[in-house]
């Protein structure tokens, strides 16, 4: 079943002879549990693309469904419950909140849903992660690659639909970047999680079952490398 | 121009209302303090008219000058300007020194001797060297006194709103100060950036501030003009005029300079210091720990998850958030203080209209007894007036201390003590004998004068204190013996009340013995050639058209100038204006120091917002919605709004009281509790940090939430 279908997804940003097309037409869909690898150049849409599957951007025209919703139908305050319960996001910067410690950082969903965190599945989390001795701690008191682990944690709390990363290795040395992958791919494999992942690191991209490449805000190339 | 100042001006041509803001916040400073100064200045520009024209302009005055000498006299050089008069005893000399100054008295003194002048021969013009400063006159200490603390405070208030705008300012261009800094910008060519912002505002500001303090100024001493010239109970001659005082200017001027010096140097070395990945990176902001952001775990259990995002998030901008609420404290404190001072001076000067029972006081003089009874007859029920006649006798007795109770034998000298006997026509007296349950007719036989004795609780304040006492005790069937018009008789004293009758009110004096007696004794102990003088209390229905009519009345039947015909609601009326003038004054100096501090707290609140757009666009993200974003903004309004009224209200009840004691040295009166205020500013407070909030959160909410996001992809 497909977790996501995208029909005719336009973006244009300014009016008349100024008009930018940042997306154009692009249709596709994922089916649950797929990793999909979201290519292409600076510039080309990508990361509209993706602000637009996460609800945190409306379409000019065209459809997002996610588990067969129509979210662009959804109110300014039932997308954001929405975002909360069933999108996780994750930023090259992080976006932690400074005055929350790790722990309340990855509990934010639920916290802003009014509800207690789920000690099991939240202790499983934080071990997968490693972050078990630094719960405590502030996001300024550690460093990138734990940050982005905190971040991935705030992502996968609420068991989201889908995880939608922009270039979460892109601030990251070589040896964090590899391990935060793991850790996405971890997930994907663990709790079959629908992850797609914008890259501009080919490694990266390899890694994928499936490769969209977009270019000029359509889908140029769209490959399934692996099953 | 070089490249970072044109940068500089553009940047503040960017952020328009941010710039017009700090621009309103200088030139409230600046024309504040040159209005409080110039007032001052007109003030005591006034008092010197006033004394010049009344008196003359001359400065010492020497009499009984020998001619020889005053030739010589005059040419002394601590003078300036001379007017000689020629009488039987000698000169008389009307000087003016060269320089005043206060060693004026030893120079003068120096002549004396020099000539031959006698001490009792000089007298000086006191109101014109009150009027200039060199003699100490009343209230003078006080008026400076107050002119100074406004202005200290007026300053303080502005260094914050000031320093403020510029922490601000240079918190949006940190990224510009970062690229400039990668590109090669020095420390102090960014430290000059901030500074020439400051200097690009004030001159700006600086002249526009004193334009409007001018402006302020003589619209104020318009209004206090016009009142003056229709308050009766005012007599001053000369009136306001606007007097420039290159002095003030001189002292406004720098202050200002240095104030914005002052408000731009801290932020120009913070922003100097951030280094330049820092600044590019936007991750100078404070380094935080666990313990600095602890909140009590109650607010999450009492706000909710928002609640404690709110109270975190205040505890992590605690520099930001000091300077709003000192901002928010500083005018509570000035509202409280500056209002209750308004009222300690309505109640100083008398001006809260005293219930007297009448509303018209009539006097007649210039003829006798049975005829102005019979001119008070006529007057008596025109438009349903209620008339209370009195006559009055000043005598003198030997009043044993015994009929005296301690604190009023204390507070007057023993021995000879004033009496006042008072009549009051027949029908008052009666009704005064009913209430008391005595028979009036007892008290007509002059052979056997009695009196009622007016036994009423009186004020007294001796060394600051306050005193109330019942003065005599004086049993009932006691013979005084008084003395009036050189003629001595007994008076028995037969009951007593506490009660001042209406007719009396006028003329009642605290420390006398007062006695009511009837017309009858009174005359008889008063001879038959003294003059008569009738005072009548008058509740009119309308106290104008009573006047008019009664005024009329008396000129056609008493000579010019032995009657008069008072009326209290137009006194009371011309009080009002003045207290009117008095609050103008006081409300217009709070209206300006709000705007200063409204100014200040919007800048911070709304900037403060506009900072955090990308961590509210975070959240917004994860799912937070608007109405918790709203709730948890809303958090943040209270905590402000309960802290700074929590810091503010009691600083200013302290202000109050200090203002209370200071004038209570001089005169007595209760203390207000400045309930008005206070509730006045609970709710200004809140309303304006929630109003603010919701304005920043509009706007907020307004922005493109991908974008907010995508501004730290650098």
């Amino acid at each position: 079943m497909a977790i996501l279908e995208v029909t005719n997804l336009s973006k244009v940003y300014g009016k008349g002879e100024t008009a930018v097309h940042a997306l154009d037409n692009v249709s596709f869909s994922v089916e649950a549990g797929q990793f999909v690898a979201i290519i292409g150049p600076s510039g080309s849409g990508k990361s509209t693309l993706l602000h637009m599957l996460g609800g945190v951007d409306r379409p000019t025209s065209g459809k997002v469904s996610v588990e067969g919703n129509d979210i662009y139908a959804l109110d300014e305050n039932s997308l954001a419950i929405f975002r909360r319960r069933h999108i996780g996001l994750i930023y090259q910067f992080y976006n932690l909140i400074p005055v929350l410690d790790v722990e309340e950082n990855i509990t934010l969903p639920q916290l802003l849903d009014g509800r207690k965190a789920d000690r099991d599945h939240l202790g499983e989390i934080i071990a997968t992660l490693g972050l078990g001795d630094r719960l405590g701690h502030l996001p300024n008191q550690l460093s990138g690659g734990q940050q982005q682990r905190v971040s991935i944690g705030r992502a996968l709390i609420n068991r989201p639909a889908m995880i939608l990363a922009d270039e979460p290795t892109g601030n990251l040395d070589s040896r964090n970047s590899g391990e935060i992958l793991d850790l996405l791919l971890l997930s994907n494999k663990k709790y079959n999680q629908t992850l797609l992942l914008i890259t501009h690191d080919e490694s990266i991209a390899l890694r994928a079952n499936r490769i969209i490449a977009i270019e000029d805000g359509r889908v140029a190339r769209d490959e399934v490398i692996r099953l | 121009m070089n490249i970072l100042q044109k940068l500089t001006i553009r940047h503040l041509k960017r952020n328009r209302s941010r710039t017009v803001i700090t621009v309103v916040g200088i030139v409230l400073s600046v024309a504040m303090v040159t209005a409080v100064s110039g007032m001052v200045a007109s003030f005591q520009d006034m008092l010197y008219q006033d004394s010049v024209l009344k008196e003359g302009l001359w400065h010492v005055r020497y009499k009984n000058v020998d001619p020889v000498a005053a030739g010589q006299l005059v040419q002394e050089p601590v003078f300036s300007e001379w007017e000689w008069v020629e009488t039987e005893e000698g000169a008389v000399l009307s000087l003016q020194f060269a320089r005043l100054h206060r060693g004026v008295f030893d120079e003068s003194e120096a002549v004396c001797l020099r000539y031959g002048v006698a001490a009792e021969d000089v007298s000086y013009h006191n109101n014109l060297l009150i009027a200039k400063g060199i003699l100490p006159g009343p209230y003078y200490n006080a008026l400076y006194g107050f002119a100074g603390i406004l202005l200290v405070l007026v300053a303080l208030g502005s260094v914050l709103v000031i320093s403020n705008a510029f922490a601000i300012s240079s918190d949006q261009r940190s990224l510009q100060f970062g690229l400039l800094k990668s590109a090669g910008a020095t420390r102090s060519q960014i430290q000059g950036m901030v500074l020439f912002e400051g200097a690009a505002l004030a001159a700006l500001a600086i002249p526009l501030g004193i334009l409007t303090g001018f402006f302020a100024e003589w619209v104020a001493l318009s209004v206090a003009n016009s009142i003056f010239a229709q308050t009766a109970a005012i007599n001053f001659v000369a009136s306001f005029r606007v007097v420039v005082s290159p002095a003030a200017l001189g002292v406004t001027v720098p202050a200002a300079l240095i104030t914005i010096f002052f408000a731009a140097w801290g932020p120009a070395v913070r922003a100097a210091r951030v280094s330049a990945v820092e600044a590019i990176r936007q991750t100078k902001s404070v380094k935080l720990s666990p313990r600095r952001v602890r909140v009590s775990p109650l607010t999450a259990r009492l706000f909710g998850f928002e609640g404690l995002l709110a109270a975190k998030t205040m505890k992590r901008n605690r520099g930001k958030y000091r300077t709003t609420m000192l901002a928010l404290v500083v005018s509570i404190v000035l509202f409280i203080g500056v209002s209750s001072f308004g009222q300690i001076l309505l109640q100083a000067t008398g001006m809260v209209y005293e219930d007297m029972g009448s509303n018209v006081l009539l006097t007649m003089m210039g003829d006798t007894a049975s005829r102005h009874d019979a001119l008070l007859e006529e007057i008596t029920g025109w438009g349903g007036a209620r008339v209370y006649p009195s006559r009055e006798l000043r005598a003198t007795t030997q009043l044993p201390g015994d009929y005296m109770t301690q604190t009023f034998r204390e507070t007057f000298a023993q021995g000879e003590r004033p009496v006042r006997l008072y009549s009051m026509g027949d029908e008052e007296f009666a009704r005064l004998c009913r209430q008391l349950r005595v028979d009036p007719a007892e008290y007509r036989d002059p052979a056997r004068p009695k009196a009622l004795l007016l036994n009423t609780t009186g004020t007294y304040i001796k060394q600051g204190r306050r005193m109330s006492f019942t003065p005599y005790r004086i049993p009932p069937g006691t013979w005084v013996f008084v003395t009036a018009s050189a003629q001595s008789a007994p008076v028995e004293i037969q009951g007593e009340t506490d009660e001042i009758p209406i007719g009396v009110y006028a003329r009642f004096y605290a420390g006398a013995l007062n006695l009511v007696v009837t017309d009858e004794v009174l005359l008889s102990l008063r001879g038959e050639a003294d003059a008569d003088s009738l005072w009548a209390a008058v509740m009119a229905e309308d106290a104008e058209v009573f006047s008019r009519e009664a005024e009329e009345f008396l000129s056609q039947n008493l000579p010019y100038d032995t009657y008069s015909v008072l009326n209290y609601e137009e006194m009371a009326g011309n009080n009002r204006n003045f207290g009117v003038l008095v609050m103008t004054f006081v409300y217009g100096f709070i209206a300006m120091l709000s705007l200063i501090g409204v100014t200040s707290v919007i800048t911070t609140i709304s900037t403060g917002i506009a900072l955090r757009g990308r961590e509210l666009a975070m959240l917004r993200s994860v799912g937070m919605c608007q109405r918790a974003i709203a709730k948890m903004l809303n958090y943040e309004s209270l905590l402000y709004g309960i802290k700074a009224l929590a810091l503010g209200i009691p600083l200013g009840l302290a202000v109050c009281g200090l203002l209370y004691k200071a004038m209570t040295s001089v005169m007595d009166f209760p203390f207000l509790w400045p309930v008005d205020s206070i509730l006045i500013s609970v709710v200004a407070v809140l309303a304006l940090t929630f109003a603010t909030m919701a304005y920043a959160r509009r706007k907020q909410r307004r922005t493109n939430l991908a974008g907010a996001l995508r501004d730290d992809v650098l």
